[in-house]
């Protein structure tokens, strides 16, 4: 396993899906990129991803509101810990994309 | 509720830097509510504890086993009884209780090296969604009763008992302008309450022998004893 991504059901999983094959990439599916659960983060970095990916909505695109304002708090705090434990923080990412942006996800996949 | 902070990690993998198998304790408790020691809080720092040992960084000893436990209270022998034989089998406890449960694990476990992992703060209330704020310093005289509810001597800077100092600032302290000034406050709602009489009364010197001042404190009720 290379990355791992959780994906807003709305923005992310439409995204991930016109993106094509990314092999060593697993998606894993999430409500609102408001409620990524920073557990599952440690998880995959402890599971030995090398990166990890939050797809979510623009901001001012979130359904719930507060998602994308939620998620930036909760991704600079993890990437804080990471940080703190010796790791690069910069190995969680979060990206805002729309429901279409099948391109631009394998771009930011692909690190570019 | 007794809020704290969890202390920073850096701190705590100095605390845990020669264990190699640790029990790591939370609380249902104080701790639990202000998502400092919770089982959540204890999932998340026995992961991030892992993933710093994985590192492999010089200042540390390589991998790190991580025991995790999160108790109905850690300040009663009770709830840490079941814990004894998880306790025998590492290295060293790592208590996410406040600073009470941590002194109580580590009377109760007398030949284990336990350590806090957080820093107890204050008692406090929930003001909103991830904000803890002081109310009480635990002075032993409670003096709410003429003051409308609102404790100066935690919520004014200088303790005052009779009234604001000069820097009362347009119901700022003068301390920042992010804190009310406690006695604006404390004015405030004896007026609404039609109350005012109680400010003109004269507060004479506390005993403050039964704050912290009169060192260890003690509570006792003989009729259950
Ligand atoms: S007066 Fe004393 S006991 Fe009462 S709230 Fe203030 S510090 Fe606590
Ligand atoms: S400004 Fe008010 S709260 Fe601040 S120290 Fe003076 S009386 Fe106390």
């Amino acid at each position: 396993m290379r990355a791992v991504v959780f994906a807003c059901a709305v923005s992310g999983i439409p995204a991930w899906q016109k993106a094509g094959d990314c092999p060593g990439v697993e998606c894993q599916e999430i409500p609102c990129a408001g409620g990524l659960d920073g557990l599952q983060v440690l998880e995959a970095f402890l599971a030995g991803a090398e990166r990890v990916f939050v797809l979510a909505c623009h901001p001012g695109a979130c359904r719930s509101h507060l998602g994308t304002e939620t998620v930036r708090q909760r991704v600079a705090y993890l990437q804080t810990e990471l940080q703190a434990a010796g790791l690069d923080g910069g190995r969680l990412v979060l990206a805002h994309v729309s429901p279409d942006a099948g391109q631009r996800v394998r771009r930011i996949l692909s690190g570019g | 509720m007794i809020v704290a902070d969890r202390k920073p990690l850096a701190e705590i993998l100095t605390l845990v830097r020669h264990a190699g198998r640790i029990l790591l304790v939370g609380c249902q408790e104080c701790v639990t509510v202000c998502l400092a020691g919770g089982e959540r809080e204890v999932a998340e720092l026995s992961l991030i504890l892992r993933l710093a040992r994985a590192q492999g960084r010089a200042q540390v000893d390589g991998p790190l086993e991580v025991i995790t436990a999160t108790v109905h209270r850690q300040c009663d022998d009770e709830f840490l009884a079941p814990l004894a034989d998880q306790v025998a089998n590492v290295d060293c406890v790592v208590s996410m209780s406040c600073g009470v449960g941590v002194q109580h694990m580590a009377a109760y476990f007398p030949h284990t090296w336990v350590v806090p992992a957080l820093n107890t703060r204050f008692a406090g209330a929930t003001i909103k969604q991830g904000l803890w704020e002081e109310r009480c310093s635990l002075c032993g005289d409670c003096q709410l009763y003429r003051t409308g509810g609102i404790c100066p001597i935690t919520r004014c800077a200088k303790s005052l008992l009779n009234g604001p100092c000069g820097g009362s600032q347009e119901g700022h302290c003068e301390i920042s302008a992010d804190i009310p000034c406690a006695w604006q406050q404390i004015y405030d709602h004896l007026r609404t309450m039609g109350k005012l009489e109680l400010i003109e009364e004269i507060v004479c010197v506390k005993d403050w022998s039964r704050a912290r001042d009169g060192g260890l404190r003690r509570s006792v009720r003989e009729d259950v004893s």
